[in-house]
């Protein structure tokens, strides 16, 4: 009998293909076209965006920066974009060193507080503390008005830990034996067998950190009363979600449109992220996917 | 990569355990934040004539400059002025900070971001002439809800907190909250108290002042309102083109709409259409008495006639298909264009408009006047609350700490015309702002920058009809609302502070939704009487029965 293979595995006919092209095509527009509207309009001039009456689809009477100009003219934006960058990094750094500490030890069997520990894991999956306990936690802690409060309570992700947890529990066990024959300890392995073996699951979850630090206002807006000290999110999200004048729009005959500014914002805020998932992309699926279905 | 599965940590998680954990950690996490928020209100009432005792006597302030065209002190005119005055007066003299004390305020945010001190000239400025130091934690007005959530659960509310009227509808118990954080005025401003010590805060409308009794006791201080909700506006500059007359009827308006539309031309009759429909057929506020009971204005024939005439116009294809497909459209973005010809709003999107589209060669918006759904009809314009927001004086402080707190409050109350309202609204004149050659304030870079709405929310103020940068739109206010005051909603409930149930105001959403979805034919016109029965059923009959008490209570039926 003639061995069969998944239909998986077959050569794809011709109008397969065309269907596969057609449909990659299809979601690449579906992704592309809003991108491109949304770069189009920050860059049109008033009269373009008050002739079409919102979202400049065809080129008009050419290119302006003047909405990213009067954006970064905003000392409060510009200190902003430090706080941000500053706040992801250090975030970024201490989720992840927090969660690859956690989910090592989690991965372990018999470590100390070992099934507890977990279950309060698994538990943040179906249970979320709320706002105003965790508000009045941290109040409690006395970080109000404080950077590590838009950092701390996002500190450690439930489902990056079980990710990276997984990960680590897919790596043979007999690379852990002969690294304690070795004569290796825990903070050995972990750093010289397991980081260097879960690069791929690491820089996922790394990204996931980064952009949930970057794109984070809420903590921003209940715990910092200053500002000064407000990150880009929070910031921008003012100048988005509002309808009222923009600085340096109200009066100024030469002022671009808020439309085009708001546009600009978006832009500024989804451009990080995009700089940075080709990067990444390439682990997504040794990271997610193995990480997701082992354990 | 081996598997190792046969090495992984023996541990289970039995469903029903899981379950019964989630469950218990559910009701700890609920006990743990229930400080407000789940049900909303369940609803209470108070006449401004019983709480006579406790509100301010109503004081006309006599310091301010005239208005050129005189207001109503009820305030269903406001004043009018045509030009600024050469001189704004200054109205306060005596110091307003006193104790040395910073004042912490919490207020909300509609505006882009404003440096915080001490980098902002415009606070340090103010707070120069204050005498002392307003620090804000100003907040995403967006979000203001969990920002007065998380505080008043936490207790360490600010000296000074601004909460507006439509975020306290979602907290439930708030008299009760407000009355264990927040302190007692009446001490400080019932009778003629105020009009003695605080002048400003003395001549807002007693209706306003009732609105901020809370719990039986005046917590708050109001931020007067204008009693109109929305008005129909039109592209006159269309109309002129097409050689039109703005309609006096709805018949006329059906007409001129027929005759604006051409899509050929990418041009529709409306950009948006609800609620004025409502009001030219007749549809109350809310509530109306007929036959010595009261009628939800779900219940009435205007609704459904006003759903009927929105639906044969959505059919006639005489709605832009933007607001066809989304009713939260920016509909000023469709008339911007020139892409229709109608559209309702807010009467401050007047002069909002006319400052986003200065450019645009032509431009010229105008209001409609009321009209009546027949010739020689009367139409029902609805009437808002008499005031949307109060400012709050944390409990507990010391007599001349609330006393100063007061004097703020007073200072930042003052009207058009003033110094102090310059101060408030544009900063420092020649460093934040400039008067241009109309005599109308332009903020400069600086002042873009720095200047945000924030003294202004420490208090209320009385309104001003004055964007008389824009030619005619002064007097053509002062005219529309003289007109349409003839018609505000003749309310059972006119003057009592009633706060609606949380259930009843559940319910609106949906309906709304409900009605929008047979204006879009998603719904058929015959339907509307099976939803209106199935809300009588679920909400309309027990709020008919808790507004009954309350107008009888008050002798209104």
């Amino acid at each position: 009998m003639k061995a069969t293979r998944p239909a998986w595995e077959e050569k794809p006919t011709i109008g397969g293909q065309a269907l596969k092209g057609t449909s990659i095509v299809v979601i690449a527009l579906l992704i592309l076209f809003p991108l491109y509207t949304i770069a189009l309009t920050s860059l049109s001039s008033g009269e373009t965006v008050n002739r079409v009456g919102g979202l400049v689809i065809w080129p008009g009477d050419g290119v302006t920066f003047s909405a990213y100009e009067q954006m970064f003219r905003n000392p409060v934006v510009l200190r902003s974009l430090v706080v941000s960058l500053a706040v992801t990094a250090v975030g970024t750094v201490i989720s992840v060193v927090v969660s690859i500490l956690g989910a090592y030890s989690l991965s372990r069997p018999g470590s100390f507080g070992h099934k507890s520990i977990l279950f309060s894991v698994l538990l943040m999956f179906v249970i979320f503390p709320g706002l105003i306990p965790v508000y009045l936690w941290v109040s409690a802690i006395g970080l109000r008005d404080n950077y590590l409060a838009i950092i701390l309570p996002m500190a450690v992700s439930a489902f990056n830990v079980v990710v990276l947890r997984a990960f680590f529990m897919s790596i043979p066990q007999e690379l852990f034996d002969s690294a304690r024959i070795d004569g290796a300890g825990e903070f050995r392995v972990l750093w010289q067998i397991v980081t260097p073996l879960s690069k791929a699951v690491i820089a996922v979850v790394t990204l996931f950190y980064a952009v949930g630090y970057w794109n984070n206002w809420f903590n921003a807006f209940l715990y910092l009363d200053d500002t000064s000290k407000w990150p880009l999110a929070l910031v921008l999200r003012t100048y988005v979600v509002e309808s009222a004048p923009l600085p340096q729009a109200s009066g100024l005959q030469d002022a671009p449109p808020t439309l085009a500014v708001k546009m600009a914002i978006v832009m500024v805020a989804i451009i990080p992220a995009l700089i940075i998932y080709p990067f990444v992309q390439k682990h997504f699926k040794k990271g997610v996917i193995i990480g997701a279905v082992k354990g | 990569m081996g598997d190792t599965s046969s090495k992984a940590p023996n541990f289970k998680i039995q469903r029903r355990g899981l379950f019964q954990a989630s469950a218990a950690g559910a009701v700890a996490a609920s006990l743990a934040g229930c400080a407000a928020l789940d049900e909303g209100p369940e609803g209470t009432a108070a006449g401004s004539d019983e709480l006579a005792d406790l509100l301010p006597t109503y004081t006309p302030y006599e310091g301010g400059i005239e208005p050129d065209l005189p207001g109503q002190p009820d305030g269903t005119v406001t004043p009018g002025f045509l030009s600024r005055p050469a001189e704004p007066v200054k109205a306060i003299t005596e110091p307003v900070m006193t104790t040395g004390e910073d004042i912490t305020a919490i207020t909300p945010l509609w505006n882009p971001t404003p440096p915080g001190l001490p980098d902002n000239s415009y606070f340090t400025a103010v707070n120069e002439i204050l005498g002392g130091t307003v620090v804000f934690n100003i907040a995403d007005g967006n979000n203001y809800l969990d920002k007065i959530t998380t505080t008043l659960a936490s207790g360490d509310v600010p000296d000074m907190f601004q909460i507006p009227g439509w975020e306290i509808i979602n907290l439930s118990d708030f008299g009760e909250a407000a009355n264990e954080l927040f302190a007692d005025l009446s001490p400080y401003l019932a009778g003629d108290k105020a009009a003695k010590d605080y002048p400003l805060l003395a001549s807002y409308p007693t209706a306003a002042w009732a609105m901020g009794v809370f719990g039986g006791k005046l917590l708050g201080i109001p931020w007067e309102r204008s009693p109109y909700t929305n008005a129909l506006f039109t592209r006159q500059d269309i109309l002129d083109e097409l050689g039109l007359e703005q309609p006096k009827n709805l018949d006329e308006l059906l007409a001129v709409a027929e005759e604006v539309n051409d899509p050929s031309k990418n041009r529709w009759a409306f950009a948006s259409l609800d609620n004025t429909l409502q009001e030219v057929m007749g549809v109350p506020t809310l509530w109306k008495v007929e036959d010595g009971k009261l009628v939800h204005k779900f219940e009435t024939e205007s609704f459904a006639a006003a759903i009927e005439f929105v639906r044969n116009v959505f059919d006639k294809g005489l709605v832009h298909p933007d607001y066809v497909a989304d009713r939260n459209t920016n509909a000023k973005e469709i008339i911007g264009s020139g892409q229709a010809v109608f559209f309702e709003d807010g009467l401050g999107a007047w002069h909002e408009m006319f400052q986003t589209y200065r450019n645009v060669e032509g431009f010229n918006l105008q209001i409609v006047d009321p009209m009546p759904r027949e010739p020689g009809g009367t139409p029902t314009i609805w009437r808002d609350d008499p005031a949307g927001m109060f400012c709050f004086i944390k409990k507990d402080l010391s007599e001349e700490r609330v006393k100063e707190c007061l004097r703020l409050a007073n200072w930042c109350s003052t009207p058009y015309g003033t110094v102090e309202y310059d101060l408030v609204s544009d900063g420092v004149e020649g460093v934040h702002f400039i008067v241009d050659d109309q005599g109308v304030p332009q903020r400069t870079e600086l002042g873009q920058t720095e200047v945000a709405p924030t003294y202004m929310f420490l208090s209320g103020r009385s309104n001003a009809n004055m964007k008389f940068q824009y030619p005619g739109m002064v007097e053509r206010l002062h005219e529309w609302e003289t007109n349409a005051a003839a018609f505000l909603d003749p309310s059972p409930f006119q003057g009592l502070r009633i706060e609606m149930p949380s259930d009843l105001a559940a319910e609106n959403e949906p309906m709304k939704e409900a009605h929008h979805e047979i204006y879009r034919g998603q719904r058929e016109v015959a339907e509307w009487a099976q939803i209106v029965d199935d809300w009588r059923a679920k909400v309309g009959d027990s709020a008919r029965e808790y507004y009954t008490k309350i107008a009888e209570d008050n002798d209104r039926l």
